[in-house]
């Protein structure tokens, strides 16, 4: 009875997620087919495609300025800036589900930097920040230290980069207020009755509960990470010296600047690899540490 | 009966997609067209055989700033009540991203069929062959108040003259008065690039927060290193043949050169400008900066509270080959090779390029016109800015050159961008540099 | 314990004070010159002037015939649908991955997770292709039904792990009591995931609001500009001056509504569920 129950289910499953079936299909397949078909062309956009094997691909580990710095940029940039953003996000998340007055307004402020983008003002700001007499330098100085060239140095103009993309750490702040929303309040308070301090009851029980959200934002915001460009584009257009020429940035000027579509469809496919590879190992390794209310069973 | 139901709200998902898509289905082919009849009919029509006639949609696209915009549709509308048979439809837009709808619109075939171009693209749109009107095999626009050299120069690509120029630029210094003034240097004089080394040096060690001249990393190609080859060497940076105009020594002193302007203090620390757009410079904005060499259509932009601006000519070289000053079109307006009317494009064209009452709605916002009729026009209707025309003139009676083709290209932009900064931040010789740049430009080249 | 609610204040404000602060700059923005805009990085304008309002008029008028309140429209005509069918069919297809076991599951989940990770420059053109064939181009349509069919992946893969943290017996005691499974989804599944939706919502709601380089490749028409293409309408690099004023105050005015959308949600985030009443 039951078994059958479950069979029927099964099929039923395939229907829920049709939508995205058809929405594949028809929206995203052909895009994929072809940008795998151009990676293997030199393909002019006006001068027409021609089949050139895997010379783009050849060219691009051999023969390429860019591609090893840009990788190395790259990860460099999410090494830094996704740990952090996700320790920052989870933080202040916990600080806000507090109990005090006015946190409503101080979730919104937070989340204001999210919202805002890459809005105009924000790019002309940051700049007044972090120039050579801009604000931080003044505010180290009054504690003796620096001046730090932020943006003009190629050592640290990378680093402050990734400052920024933390700084707009609202959308994985939310998710984690919704995660944590949904920890069951009778876990804590059994927690309370048994003694458990508070760092013990955020290791043993928060932690586990939210670790499915922990996985999803660490897994977006790699991938988002890698492909990354708008920062470094508006603030410092990839320099100085190329210590911020992010992947992502390489393959839109190949595109749309050189308006090499094949090559940059070629350097599109190797990231696609790249990113899937660490996708995949972020969701192998996530068995051990996520916990989830269905068992499991996936 | 689960099943039932999930299928049910699949099947609204899809049958809203259709929904969608019926309805929209009539503008699908041709969402111009729609759009012109609803505006036909709810004309009140001053003229009722205008139905009759077929009724022509133009899509005319171009980037600006607000006064373009707003000078431009004034004309358009002008054009429309002129000829109401036709309706053009303005699509326009800021600079940023301009180049890539273009460039997505003639890959899809899809471009207006009236448009602006830049004339650098040129050589990176063009290779695809004839997607623009060559303008001599036409007799609808009317060339005759065009220089000719200039249209050959400027305007052409493989021999098509695939766009009228809107407005010509000739290449020239701003200079910030005020600036000099309060230093009591004179500024308003045929400089040597020797002297604004000079010149510059000591500016700077007597005042640490001044400096003679304003040029971004990223401008250093267009304003100093093509400058100055192109006057050492009296060619264009590559050839028509595709060989290099200049030997590695050229090269080598060039870059010296550049190296030296860090060096030496004329131009800010690159460190300190890396961020900014030349004319968002604090310290032009503050006028602690005297010079910048310049497209004299960008002037606008460097007027500030505290700047004072003068329009003086190129540095020169003391022994180069040449004081020829370099031009361009401002823009090209071009008509598409595909539209399907391109007649009715041409004509509007002619129109907006020649016709007085357009040329008076327009006036500068595109630059000083190319056209010596329109010129004059507005010469006498005192409707220029005289320091614009000043550098017109200045550029038109030197003899002058163009650049085009593969020194447009943006490749060889990158390459020497590349290098450049590197001198910049003191990371490389002047030797290496050229060699570097050589060798890549062969690469690119071959 | 008194002592320690203070220094979360103080806490709080130092960050809020950092988070708000390019929000404050471009507030005040509006009454300032170009000058003191791209110079000074203090907020309080030199002296409050008439200029802040006629800034806030002329930018509204924005260039030519349009003016922001017709942008405004439009990016709600674009992002009110596109937000609205991406939290159904992405919460819809979630449910279908999250509990149940099909045939072709786990390649399905892979694909559906690996269409994101193609960078989207090189897609960009195809896309222009497909969608100019269905005859798209110039309508909001680029955007709405690829949502009406979950075609952010972002949005099932999210939905996927808030459900996968709800408890199985919930929807199994749900259907021993005779419920079908599309009840399950909409009685229990939904409203336990009220969060979630609200996150996905305000995300689809401000990346299609913010939306720049898509809006620009596929609309032509100026009287179909959304504001985020209004407010780059008028900056040209190229020549002319540019109103740096007016482009802030359209900024501040563009930022009002996804701000008081999230202001709203957030209320949803706030205390934990209750399970026991639930697991009865």
């Amino acid at each position: 009875m039951k078994g059958k129950k479950y069979e029927k289910r099964q099929w039923v499953g395939l229907l829920f997620v049709a939508p995205f079936i058809i929405g594949f299909l028809v929206f995203k397949l052909y895009p994929f087919v072809m940008s795998f078909n151009y990676s293997f062309t030199e393909f002019d956009l006006f001068a027409g495609a021609q089949y050139v094997g895997l010379e783009n691909y050849i060219k691009i580990f051999t023969n390429d300025r860019d591609f090893y710095n840009s990788l190395n940029v790259t990860f460099i940039y999410t090494l830094i800036s996704v740990p952090l953003k996700i320790a920052f996000a989870l933080f202040i998340a916990g600080v806000l589900t507090t109990k005090i007055r006015g946190i409503n307004l101080f979730r919104t402020i937070y989340y204001l930097p999210s919202v805002l983008g890459g809005s105009i003002a924000v790019s002309i700001l940051w700049k007044f920040l972090f120039v050579k007499d801009g604000l931080i330098n003044e505010l180290l100085a009054v504690i003796h230290l620096g001046p730090i060239d932020w943006l003009g140095s190629p050592d640290i103009a990378l680093y402050t980069i990734s400052m920024l993309t933390v700084w707009q750490f609202g959308s994985s702040m939310v998710l984690f207020l919704a995660g944590l929303k949904n920890v069951p309040v009778d876990l804590y308070e059994a927690a309370r009755v048994d003694g458990a301090g508070k760092v013990r009851v955020f290791f043993k029980i928060t932690l586990p509960m939210i670790s499915p959200i922990i996985l999803f934002n660490l897994v977006m915001q790699s991938i988002n990470a890698l492909q990354q460009f708008t920062a470094a584009f508006v603030i410092t257009n990839g320099g100085p010296l190329k210590s911020t020429y992010l992947y992502g940035m390489m393959l839109y000027q190949q595109a749309f600047e050189y308006l090499n579509m094949g090559y940059a469809s070629a350097l599109s496919w190797i990231l696609f690899i790249i990113i899937v590879g660490l996708t995949a190992i972020i969701f192998k390794s996530s068995s051990y540490w996520t916990y989830y209310e269905d068992g499991g069973e996936f | 009966m689960n099943k039932v139901i999930a299928l049910l709200l699949t099947m609204t998902l899809v049958i809203g997609v259709f929904a969608g898509c019926q309805s929209e289905k009539p503008t699908d082919t041709n969402s111009n067209d729609t759009k012109v009849e609803e505006k036909e009919t709810t004309k009140e029509d001053p003229k009722e055989e205008t139905k009759e006639e077929e009724a022509i949609t133009l899509r005319y696209m171009w980037w600006g700033g607000d006064s373009r915009h707003e000078a431009t549709i004034e004309a358009v509308k002008k054009y429309e009540e002129l000829n109401p048979n036709i309706n053009i439809k303005p699509e326009y837009m800021g600079y940023s991203g301009y180049y890539e709808k273009l460039v997505t619109q003639l890959a899809g075939g899809t471009a207006a069929d009236v448009m602006q171009v830049n004339v650098p693209w040129l050589i990176d749109i063009m290779r695809g062959g004839d997607l623009l009107v060559d303008l001599h095999n036409q007799d609808v626009v009317d060339l005759q108040h065009y220089d000719n050299t200039f249209l050959s120069e400027f305007c052409e690509y493989d021999g098509q003259l695939v766009g009228v120029p809107n407005g010509l630029n000739a290449m020239c210094m701003i200079a910030n008065k005020s600036f000099f003034e309060e230093l009591g240097v004179e500024y308003d004089r045929k400089w040597t690039w020797d002297e604004l080394l000079t010149v510059g040096e000591q500016i700077h060690k007597e005042n640490t927060d001044k400096y003679l001249l304003n040029q971004e990393i990223n401008q250093m190609f267009q304003f100093v290193v093509k400058a100055y080859i192109y006057q050492l060497t009296g060619n264009e940076l590559i050839l028509d043949d595709k060989s290099l105009g200049f030997t590695e020594e050229d090269l080598i002193k060039t870059f010296d050169y550049v190296q030296q302007l860090y060096a030496k203090g004329v131009i800010q620390p690159a460190n300190e400008t890396i961020l900014y757009v030349a004319n968002e410079n604090p310290t032009w904005i503050d006028g602690n900066i005297g010079l910048q060499v310049e497209w004299p259509a960008t002037l606008y932009r460097y007027m500030y509270d505290n700047t004072d601006l003068d329009i003086i000519s190129l540095p020169v070289q003391e022994d180069g080959q040449t004081e020829a000053v370099v031009m361009k079109a401002t823009m090209l307006t071009s008509v598409n090779n595909n539209s399907e009317h391109k007649n009715e494009a041409l004509e509007f064209l002619n129109w907006l390029m020649n016709d007085q009452e357009s040329i008076q709605i327009l006036k500068d916002v595109r630059g000083v016109p190319a056209s010596s009729n329109a010129q004059q026009l507005l010469v006498e209707s005192d409707m220029l800015n005289p320091l614009m025309v000043k550098a017109i003139d200045n550029g038109l009676a030197n003899p002058f050159t163009s650049e085009s083709g593969f020194t447009n290209s943006s490749d060889v932009k990158t390459i020497f961008n590349e290098a450049i900064e590197l001198l910049a931040y003191n990371e490389t010789t002047p030797e290496e540099a050229a060699k570097e740049v050589i060798l890549r430009l062969n690469e690119y080249l071959n | 314990m008194k002592s320690k609610r203070v220094l979360t204040y103080l806490f709080l404000i130092a960050l809020g004070i950092i988070m708000v602060y390019p929000l404050l700059f471009m507030f005040f923005a509006p009454f300032k010159s170009n000058d003191e805009i791209l110079t000074s990085i203090s907020l309080l304008p030199e002296s409050f002037s008439e200029l802040g309002l006629s800034a806030y008029i002329n930018g509204w008028k924005a260039a030519g015939d349009e003016t922001f309140g017709v942008f405004f429209k439009n990016s709600f005509m674009m992002v009110v649908p596109t937000v609205i069918f991406t939290v159904l069919s992405s919460s819809l297809v979630a449910y279908g991955f999250a509990r149940f076991k099909f045939p072709f599951k786990r390649i399905l989940f892979t694909l559906m997770i690996s269409a994101i990770m193609l960078p989207k420059t090189v897609i960009i053109i195809p896309s222009y292709l497909l969608f100019k064939d269905f005859g798209w181009l110039d309508t909001y349509l680029p955007f709405i039904v690829p949502a009406l069919f979950a075609c952010n992946s972002y949005f099932i893969f999210l939905f996927v792990q808030f459900f996968r943290g709800l408890p199985k017996e919930l929807d199994e005691a749900a259907i021993i009591d005779g419920c079908n499974v599309f009840r399950v989804y909409t009685k229990i599944i939904l409203p336990l995931s009220k969060p979630a939706m609200m996150s996905a919502g305000i995300f689809s709601f401000i990346w299609t609001y913010n939306d720049f380089f898509n809006s620009l490749i596929y609309l032509n028409s100026v009287s179909k500009y959304t504001v985020s293409l209004g407010l780059k309408m008028s900056i040209d690099t190229q020549g002319g001056t540019i109103a740096w004023n007016e482009i802030m105050a359209m900024s501040v005015l563009a930022i009002i509504p996804p701000t008081m959308i999230f202001f709203l949600a957030q209320k949803y985030f706030v205390e934990g569920i209750s399970t026991s009443g639930l697991k009865g």
